[in-house]
């Protein structure tokens, strides 16, 4: 009888059995909007949106994508107007017509107007730069800035290819808008990754930002001063590019000289306060 | 001298009516039980919750108590936001006669006082020179209907066929046609729907294929800071507002409480895309940190079977 009642006891202490009816509840209070819907403003908790958020980024799980079917084949063709129209609302309402859409659709499948067209451009560069170049196996030899160089250089010849580089100059006037700013740094932002991953940098360490940023600064340069290069075939473009990365080596050996001389003084420093005697920590 | 007579019938009202009304509104459960069935599923008034057959009447009460000073509140309560709002949906959708195009045929839902439909009527003769557009306004209120077509007629848009007004139930949308509709909008209307789902449905219903779905609501309102003073703001000042002002403190209660009712920017347009209509990107835009929001479909040119 005791024994029986110990057992009861210990089951109903035993940590399992209180966690799995603790997530049970937990689970059932989170499956019934209804009931907190019903519930008045101030007993109710705070909302969190259900949309799942990936915290974390892997080459092994390619991320969902970014445009539908039909949004790809419209944005695609209204690129095939860039040239002759720019980027405008006039190119995005000749590839609705062409797909039977009336233009008043257009505000509806393009709420940023021209920039979404900008965008959907910066995305299909960048989603398929990793397919446009690729290194041979043999490359450990090539050095990454090397390898950084021609991965911008085959980007920006992405937008002579696709003939949008003679309109460059508009996009980035629109892009740089101020509701347009934040979108248009977070792409640059996803292309110096893509470009620091694809150059084989892997680093984890301080210098993740360091490198992002620089290379960055490099493309953003060079894409401005492409806008206004009149060479042929952009033999200047190529050659600002070539003196940017240089910089970028340099700037990167000198930031890397200066921290090792501040290391050195410091220590040196304190070995001096040392040897007087000082209590310093 | 308009102003200030409509203030002291306002304030008239208030003196007398304020309570009897609160009655009214808020004891739902013994008025109701005389003409609905058992069987009746239940919906939300406010924070309320109501018979389904009741809910219409409650918002209709609601609305023809507002008719008269719905404008001059909506100044009050955003303080002329609600004007630039209307602006920016407009010219977003920018509705006209487009080179190489037809003239439009739009549909405003709930639009009673004609806000929308004028805009939009301006938008397309001012900026396309159509003159050939029309808006059919529908409101399931009589009193909102006559108070736009009051409007209508001193704004100088009636006697002409670009307007014209319809009573007319949002979830059902009885007298138009099918597949008839190149633009539908609905404007801080569709909260007030019982059902809305019904009410997208019939949307996609009238629209033409490639139509679209054009809505603008109250949403929430995110950073939560700013959503705690937004709260704030909505449920003590609002209603105090709606009683030194129109006389009517319970219809802006109910406003606050239905605003709060109201789904996500994201649930909403989930709802959208139930109802069959493509969305481009998240399916919505936020104006003034989530305040309002402007949620668009289009109706695809093959129906999915």
């Amino acid at each position: 009888m005791r024994l029986n009642l110990l057992g009861q006891l210990l089951s109903h202490l035993s940590p399992r059995d209180s966690i799995t009816s603790f997530t049970r509840h937990v689970i059932f209070a989170a499956s019934s909007p209804t009931n907190v819907s019903t519930m008045p403003p101030r007993l109710r908790l705070p909302h969190f949106s259900a949309a799942p958020v990936r915290t974390f980024t892997s080459h092994q799980h390619p991320p969902a994508p970014a445009y539908t079917p039909l949004e790809s084949t419209l944005l695609s063709t209204a690129l095939q107007h860039v040239p002759a129209h720019g980027f405008t609302t006039t190119s995005l309402h000749l590839a609705l017509r062409a797909h039977n859409y009336p233009t008043l659709t257009s505000s509806a499948f393009f709420p940023r107007g021209a920039f979404s067209l900008i965008l959907f451009h910066l995305h299909q560069q960048r989603s398929t730069l990793k397919d446009r170049i690729v290194f041979p196996s043999s490359s450990a030899s090539t050095s990454s800035s090397d390898k950084l160089r021609s991965l911008i250089k085959t980007r920006l010849q992405g937008n002579v290819e696709t003939g949008v580089a003679e309109r460059w100059g508009d996009a980035l006037a629109v892009m740089s808008l101020a509701e347009n700013i934040p979108e248009s740094l977070r792409e640059l932002a996803r292309l110096a990754d893509e470009l620091v991953y694809l150059s084989g940098d892997t680093a984890v360490d301080t210098t993740w930002y360091a490198q992002r940023a620089g290379v960055a600064g490099v493309y953003a340069a060079t894409e401005l001063f492409m806008t206004t290069d009149k060479s042929s075939d952009y033999e200047a473009t190529w050659e600002f590019l070539d003196r940017r990365v240089d910089d970028m080596e340099k700037l990167g050996s000198v930031t890397e000289g200066v921290g090792s001389y501040l290391a050195f003084t410091a220590a040196a420093a304190g070995n001096v306060l040392r040897s007087k005697n000082v209590k310093f920590f | 001298m308009a102003t200030r007579s409509l203030y002291r019938s306002a304030a008239a009202k208030r003196l007398f009516v304020a309570a009897p009304r609160c009655a009214r509104l808020y004891s739902s459960g013994s008025s109701g039980s005389s003409n609905s069935n058992a069987a009746d599923k239940e919906t939300h008034f406010g924070f309320q919750t109501v018979k389904e057959s009741l809910k219409a009447s409650k918002v209709a009460e609601v609305f023809s108590s507002v008719a008269a000073s719905y404008d001059t509140m909506n100044d009050v309560m955003s303080f002329g936001i609600h004007r630039l709002w209307k602006d920016h949906f407009v010219r977003s959708l920018d509705p006209g006669r487009k080179p190489g195009g037809q003239p439009l045929k739009i549909l405003d839902v709930a639009g009673g006082t004609g806000d929308i439909a004028f805009r939009m009527l301006d938008n397309a003769a001012k900026v396309h020179h159509d003159f050939e557009t029309s808006v059919i306004v529908a409101d399931i209120n009589g009193d909102m209907l006559r108070e736009g077509e009051k409007r209508a007629l001193a704004a100088g848009y009636l006697p002409s066929d670009r307007i014209s007004f319809k009573v007319e139930d949002a979830e059902t949308l009885n007298t138009i046609p099918s597949n008839s509709v190149d633009l539908y909008t609905i404007s801080f209307g569709i909260r007030n729907v019982t059902r809305i789902q019904e009410a997208l449905k019939s949307a996609h219903r009238v629209l033409k294929p490639g139509g679209v779905f054009a809505c603008m609501e109250f949403s929430k309102v995110s950073p939560a800071p700013l959503d705690a003073i937004y709260q704030q703001y909505s449920f003590s000042v609002i209603p105090l507002m709606g009683q030194l002002v129109a006389g009517d403190r319970d219809s802006y209660q109910y406003l606050v409480e239905s605003i709060k009712r109201f789904p996500s920017q994201q649930e909403f347009a989930q709802m959208i895309r139930d109802a069959g209509f493509l969305t481009a990107g998240r399916g919505y835009d936020e104006l003034t940190f989530g305040v309002a929001s402007i949620w668009k479909g289009i109706k695809p040119l093959e129906v999915k079977k």
